[in-house]
């Protein structure tokens, strides 16, 4: 409080000092611009691919009601839904199942649906309106194809439909229609009120928690969209159910908390990881320019430090008015680096999105805590970059400043002709040795970019299509059902019309098939348990004894990779032996050993759902997780059956859930185009992965690096050659005089901008071998360290891109140098000897 | 939210609270410091310490404190000096005209008082009359004196020639000299030029060598040497007097100054002081040197002239 | 009375044996307050060097300077520039001027570096003294060497500091500006009893002097009284 008040003064002299160095803002300004649109580009794609993740979640779950409540009375519906902690609230009356056999695909429901609900599951009428009248109903385009209906409102036709067991057929007209899901497996069709009435009006009210017609359904969002599933707790609880309750319990209410809400909420360390390591890179980047910038004019402004000591400005105010200016240069380049780092940002985030599984990318609004931590980074460097300049210029010795004449001038004469040229060589070349911290640094600021470029594009280039291909498909072709990974879905098995498909095929190759049993009313039911191994009752530290059990024909068999014992097709055929099956790695070579709990010799006895049997082991083998079912790869054990074992087994399991086959030689295109048909017809239900599919993924993913690389490395390009140019017109700037002083003894003007240009030259060659040399350096370390981690790189060296960079900085650095020397060293030598003065 | 506002609000309360208790304790600080200072002021303590080179407020007010203390000091300080001088200078004139008075009243009374014959009476007149003659040599001493001080005669330097002046000099002591018998030797470059005002600057070297010729015994010698120094011109008047004790030279200026053992000497004592005073007027000055039984050297340094001083 | 400026020995020397310059060699000086001397001597007698040391802007090889009874050494590098500030005014031969700010601006720069609020009467006083009026918001860097040095005068002047220290304060004035110049000095230096330490060449500058300092070759050769005997006021 006692403080003296004497800071007006500073903030004028600040601003004076800022005016007098109109260049140097200029480019402190633009290293601000950089600074802040690195950060806030960065935390948008952060922001955006969260947003972008979770977007995406929620349109995979069809819904965006973070909750639902389900089965339940009228009475108790009306409760909930006047629990404030909803912000929305929307409400199904459940009528019944459609029975129409061309709509088997699907699960249908017929039922009534508030307009709440319809908006909170993505059912936006694209045209008509909603069933009004009794015979009105409202579907979505697949059903509308399903029944070979038009794309259109007022067609009609017969609704056949089950109400508590009971068979009903009604003729009905389509008042409207929204667009469905792809692949999608449920529908509803969506009926009016009059019709719900009508419909249920013989039925008998439905009990708490029973499924039958006209109970309710309630989705809805919450106010807030943290801990929803203590929220719904809580709803459920006050509403006079037992949250705690189990299926068949009393209390029991079925209420689910939207799984995309849940996965949401955090972030994947890597993520973390990588946007802590950006933002770190991007402080330092900001700091090596700006520190720079304000370092040099300091040290070019140091005899104006000295003055202002001598007179009385302590060393706090001389730090202050150093670091007023680059808070002030802050004022402008921080607000327009937000803006741009925005757009940057959603430019890149599409990039960024497609590495990350080929999520779709959204544009991102401006978020103010996004602008604000980016603002605050930003300011946050320039304050660190400014520090150390504020430093110098407070511990300046006035003495010394005040007889401060910049570098020593090498007053001498210049002779003409040969001996000259090798001077101004000379002469170039001392004034990079002359301050060596700042060539340093100016070095290395350049350098740096030349590092990232060529270890970004030394990663890429190490990725490994073969590698690639070999981890992510076994064979030429590798087809599922769209439906397969999903565990609810009755259509996780290939349709026969694609099996009797291929097979008459005549390109086709090995064709191989797999089962597998997978029970979708209880996936959390062992298809196997082992009750006793070698006489003993089953004991290992890893399982329970539960295993997966898929059944190989004899092509699957020959894909499969023998990891201990050997593989005996015809002893095996005989129906008395198993195999132990793990995934290979994402290599495609190796299984991890620790995998196996059972053994060659081993002999077990399990209970296959009912049916006791007991085999032998014989061998353990190791195959492409390609061919394993999408949620059996992991903690689980398999076991491997013969086909026709596998089907006595499991009579129900009749059609393959893999189908891998290769094309005969020649006929990939072909066969990939016949394919390709297929696919594309209405209800073809496959998923396909080729050879070329893979790799399409591989360039894509390749390009994403590259690309994405490219930008940071151009972006420190950039801000290597403001420092080169920085260097360069402070370099003219202080030795104005000098320059003038050898013009007047005899230096031709031809003679001086050749020193110029030699002397970016010089700072570009540098700065080239600077980076070459650290080039292999990261290559050795960094680059091989990240090669370690992802699985379908094979490491080697490149030099390459730096040495393809370093031209264009050789280039870059000449035309700076002739730009600098054309507007410095313009004008008579009288003029510039007084102007310097 | 309640909860969270009353919550706020209470904190912000403490934090009232907390503000005002540390500003006024600060002020409290602030005016202690001051107040100390200012005590320090009124005893009238040489040594201050002030706290001058913090960046805080109290620094400043500490600063225009020491500041002020110093001038009004200061300004005591030369009123009481100009006191005492007035004193002295009273006291000085008084004891210079009291002897002459009393000789003149002593003749006079014994004139009155006693038949004398005339030749007595021209006798006691002469001496009356020389008393009056020394009383009016002071007063015109003092007069020129007062009107140099006050301004009334101003002194008007011009570059000039110091041959001539040493000539003219030397021509107006030559006959009190050649009574006594004195030798008066001269060296001065013809083209040595002084900035000064002819007339005066001849009254102070007469006056120099009027001293010398008084203080030297008969048959002695006065020199005169003109020489360039630094920025002046001096003229140094060296006698072979009895020479000044070294503890009495910075006394000889003084105004009514006389050597206690010279009173038989004519003299008021006044002539170096007025040497002093005229040089001074011209931006020169004057120094003495002397060893005792071998003589007196007494100089006049006036500024050079400007264009031939580097 | 005691001593406002006190140098104890000051002794600076650069470089190394055998190459070792003296530029001060062991100077002490007693400066009264109010008292104001004049230092003579050649070129590269260390005239410049004793200066600075007794403005605090330079440190001495060994020896010490006293400033209002402060041993100046014993602040740290934000006090002495605070202090000098406060307390001294500076005059230099190459004037010193900010070339970012206008000729105003350089001349309320010690005042308004201390918070302090501007005697708008006073400095204009002095800028019409020193006829500056015209030149008042020209950049300080467009002036001719005698304005600038007027300007340097003003700027020395208008925070009224204990101790004027001036390096050839008026070389680039004509003799009867200097003679006006000089005077303005002393009648402001009277008024706020400053003291007043100057390095000239000009001898009718240097008689103006209460006291006459001549340094030769880092010593001082003599001193000599010019107006009164006596010394002091």
């Amino acid at each position: 409080m006692l403080r003296n008040n004497n800071k007006k003064f500073i903030k004028t002299l600040s601003q004076s000092c800022l005016k007098a160095s109109r260049s140097r803002n200029i480019i402190a300004v633009v290293a601000i611009i950089l600074t802040a649109m690195l950060f806030t580009s960065v935390a948008t794609i952060l922001q955006g691919s969260m947003y972008c993740i979770k977007e995406q979640a929620i349109r995979q779950s069809g819904t965006k009601a973070m909750v639902s409540l389900k089965y339940m009375p009228e009475k108790k519906a009306e409760q909930i839904k006047r629990d404030p902690a909803f912000e929305e609230i929307g409400t199904m009356r459940f009528v019944g199942t459609s029975t129409d056999p061309r709509l088997e695909r699907l699960a249908v429901n017929v039922a009534w649906l508030d307009e709440t609900l319809c908006d909170l599951n993505f059912m936006e009428l694209k045209e008509g309106q909603r069933p009004e009248k009794e015979n009105e109903v409202a579907v979505d385009t697949t059903v509308l194809d399903l029944l070979d209906l038009p794309h259109r409102a007022g067609a009609s036709f017969d609704l056949s439909y089950e109400v508590n067991g009971r068979q009903e057929t009604k003729k009905v007209t389509v008042s409207g229609f929204w667009e469905g899901e792809k692949d999608e497996t449920s529908s509803n069709i969506a009926v009016s009120e009059a019709f719900a009435d009508r419909a249920l009006s013989g039925e008998a009210k439905p009990e708490d928690g029973e499924t039958a017609a006209g109970c309710l359904i309630l989705m809805g969002t919450l106010k807030s969209d943290e801990n929803i599933s203590e929220q719904l707790d809580s709803i459920v609880k006050s509403a006079g159910y037992d949250p705690g309750a189990d299926v068949g319990e009393k209390g029991f209410l079925r209420a689910n908390v939207n799984p995309a809400y849940e996965q949401s909420a955090s972030l994947a360390p890597e993520m973390i990881a990588a946007v802590i390591g950006a933002a770190i890179l991007i402080l330092v980047a900001g700091y090596l320019i700006i520190y720079n910038i304000f370092q040099i004019s300091v040290l070019k402004d140091i005899r104006l430090y000295g003055q202002l000591k001598t007179i009385g400005t302590s060393p706090k105010q001389l730090a202050y008015i150093v670091k007023r200016q680059g808070l002030r240069l802050s004022v402008i380049g921080i607000p327009a680096g937000l803006i741009l780092g925005w757009l940057l940002g959603n430019a890149l985030l599409p990039l960024i999105m497609k590495s990350l599984d080929g999520r779709t990318a959204y544009f991102v609004a401006p978020n103010l805590w996004v602008m604000l931590a980016s603002g605050i980074f930003a300011l946050l460097t320039v304050w660190i970059s400014c520090k150390k300049p504020g430093r110098t210029a407070a511990r300046i010795s006035p003495i010394e400043a005040l007889r401060y004449n910049g570098q020593e001038n090498s007053k001498k004469a210049v002779k003409r002709g040969k001996e000259s040229k090798m001077r101004i060589v000379r002469m170039a070349s001392a004034n990079l040795t002359g301050n060596k911290g700042k060539t340093l640094l100016v070095v290395l600021s350049i350098a740096l970019s030349i590092v990232i470029f060529n270890s970004i594009l030394n990663l890429t280039d190490c990725f490994d299509k073969e590698t690639y291909a070999k981890g992510r498909v076994a064979a030429d072709f590798l087809v599922k059902s769209s439906d397969s990974g999903q565990t609810d879905s009755p259509n996780y098995m290939i349709p026969e019309n694609f099996s009797q498909f291929i097979k008459d095929q005549p390109q086709v190759k090995d064709l191989s098939s797999v089962y597998y049993h997978h029970d979708i009313n209880d996936i959390s039911a062992d298809p196997a348990v082992i009750k006793t191994r070698n006489g003993k009752p089953y004991e290992d530290e890893n399982d329970l004894g539960g295993k997966q059990v898929y059944g190989f024909d004899e092509n699957a068999l020959k894909r499969c990779k023998v990891s201990e014992g050997k593989l005996d097709m015809k002893k095996f055929a005989s129906g008395n032996y198993v195999l132990e099956v793990g995934p290979l790695d994402d290599t495609g070579q190796k299984v991890d050993a620790d995998t196996f709990s059972l053994h060659p010799g081993d002999r077990i006895t399990a209970d296959f759902h009912g049916k006791e049997k007991t085999y032998e082991v014989m061998a353990c083998v190791a195959v492409n997780y390609a061919l394993l079912y999408e949620s059996s790869i992991g903690d689980f054990g398999c076991l491997l059956l013969p086909k026709e074992q596998f089907q006595s087994l499991y009579p129900q399991e009749d059609r393959p859930i893999r189908h891998i086959f290769d094309a005969e030689k020649g006929g990939f295109a072909e066969l990939n185009k016949a394919i390709e048909k297929y696919q594309d017809q209405p209800g073809a239900n496959i998923r396909v992965q080729t050879r070329t599919s893979v790799d399409a993924a591989f360039e894509e993913t390749r390009q994403t690096y590259s690309i994405s690389g490219t930008v940071i490395a151009a972006i420190f390009g950039i801000i290597g050659l403001l420092n080169l140019l920085n260097v360069i017109l402070t370099g003219a700037i202080a030795r104005q005089r000098e320059f003038a002083v050898m013009q007047s003894v005899g230096m031709t003007r031809k003679q001086l901008r050749r020193l110029f240009v030699l002397e970016g030259l010089f700072y570009a060659v540098a700065a080239a071998l600077a980076g070459i040399v650290l080039s292999a350096a990261a290559s050795v370390t960094i680059v091989k360290g990240l090669t370690a981690g992802w699985w379908f790189t094979l490491y080697h060296m490149t030099l390459l891109p730096a040495c393809a960079l370093a031209p264009v900085y050789l280039l870059a650095a000449a035309v700076i140098s002739a730009l600098v020397d054309r507007m410095w060293n313009k004008g008579s030598v009288v003029e510039r000897l007084r102007r310097s003065k | 939210m309640e909860k969270f506002l009353l919550a706020a609000a209470i904190l912000l309360l403490i934090a009232d609270i907390a503000a005002i208790f540390w500003m006024r304790r600060q002020l409290v600080t602030y005016t202690s410091q001051v107040i100390k200072s200012l005590e320090e002021m009124i005893s009238g303590k040489e040594e201050i310490v002030f706290d001058e080179e913090n960046e805080t407020l109290t620094a400043k007010i500490q600063l225009k404190l020491r500041q002020l203390y110093e001038i009004l000091r200061e300004r005591s300080r030369q009123s009481q000096e100009e006191k005492k001088e007035i004193q002295e200078i009273v006291s000085d004139i008084s004891h210079q005209i009291k002897t002459p008075m009393a000789n003149v009243r002593m003749y006079h009374q014994i004139m009155m008082n006693r038949e004398l014959s005339e030749e007595k009476q021209k006798e006691f007149l002469q001496a009356a009359d020389s008393q009056v003659e020394k009383l009016d040599s002071l007063m015109q001493s003092l007069i020129k004196l007062s009107r140099l001080e006050t301004g009334i005669i101003e002194v008007s330097p011009k570059t000039e020639r110091i041959y001539p002046l040493i000539q003219q000099a030397v021509c107006d002591i030559a006959l009190k000299a050649e009574s006594k018998g004195i030798r008066i030797a001269a060296d001065c470059g013809e083209d040595i030029r002084a900035v000064c005002d002819y007339k005066w600057t001849l009254e102070a070297v007469f006056n120099l060598l009027d001293n010398a010729v008084k203080y030297t015994p008969e048959g002695g010698r006065v020199r005169i040497d003109v020489s360039r120094t630094d920025f002046f011109v001096k003229i140094s008047v060296s006698d072979t007097g009895k020479g000044i004790p070294p503890d009495h030279l910075n006394q000889v200026f003084q105004r009514f100054y006389r050597e206690a053992d010279v009173h038989e000497t004519e003299g008021v004592g006044i002539g170096l002081f007025l040497t002093q005073k005229i040089v001074e007027n011209q931006k020169g000055f004057v120094d003495a040197s002397s060893r005792v039984g071998e003589g007196s050297v007494f100089s006049v340094h006036l500024p050079g002239e400007a264009e031939t001083v580097a | 009375m005691s001593y406002i400026l006190q140098a104890k020995d000051l002794k600076k020397y650069y470089g190394k044996e055998p190459n070792l310059t003296k530029a001060l060699d062991g100077v002490s000086l007693n400066i009264r307050q109010g008292e104001f001397v004049s230092i003579i001597g050649t070129s590269g007698s260390g005239k410049s060097t004793l200066l600075n040391m007794l403005g605090g802007l330079d440190n001495p090889t060994s020896g010490s300077v006293v400033i209002r009874g402060k041993e100046i050494e014993r602040m740290n590098d934000e006090q002495l520039t605070v202090f000098r500030r406060r307390n001294i005014g500076f005059i230099f031969q190459d004037y010193n001027l900010v070339p970012v700010l206008n000729v105003y601006q350089n001349i309320i720069l010690p005042i308004e570096l201390d918070g302090n609020k501007v005697d708008r009467e006073y400095i204009d006083r002095i800028i019409h003294f020193l006829h500056l009026e015209e030149k008042l918001s020209n950049l300080s860097s467009n002036l001719s060497g005698g304005q600038q040095q007027r300007v340097a005068i003003a700027r020395a002047l208008a925070s009224k500091p204990a101790i004027i220290l001036a390096d050839e304060p008026t070389g680039n004035l004509d003799s009867k500006t200097s003679q006006d110049v000089l005077r303005l000095m002393k009648v402001t230096c009277k008024q706020f009893h400053q003291t007043l330490v100057m390095i000239t060449h000009n001898p009718e500058i240097a008689l103006m002097a209460d006291r006459m300092i001549r340094i030769e070759d880092g010593r001082i050769v003599r001193e000599s009284q010019t107006e009164t005997s006596g010394g002091g006021r």
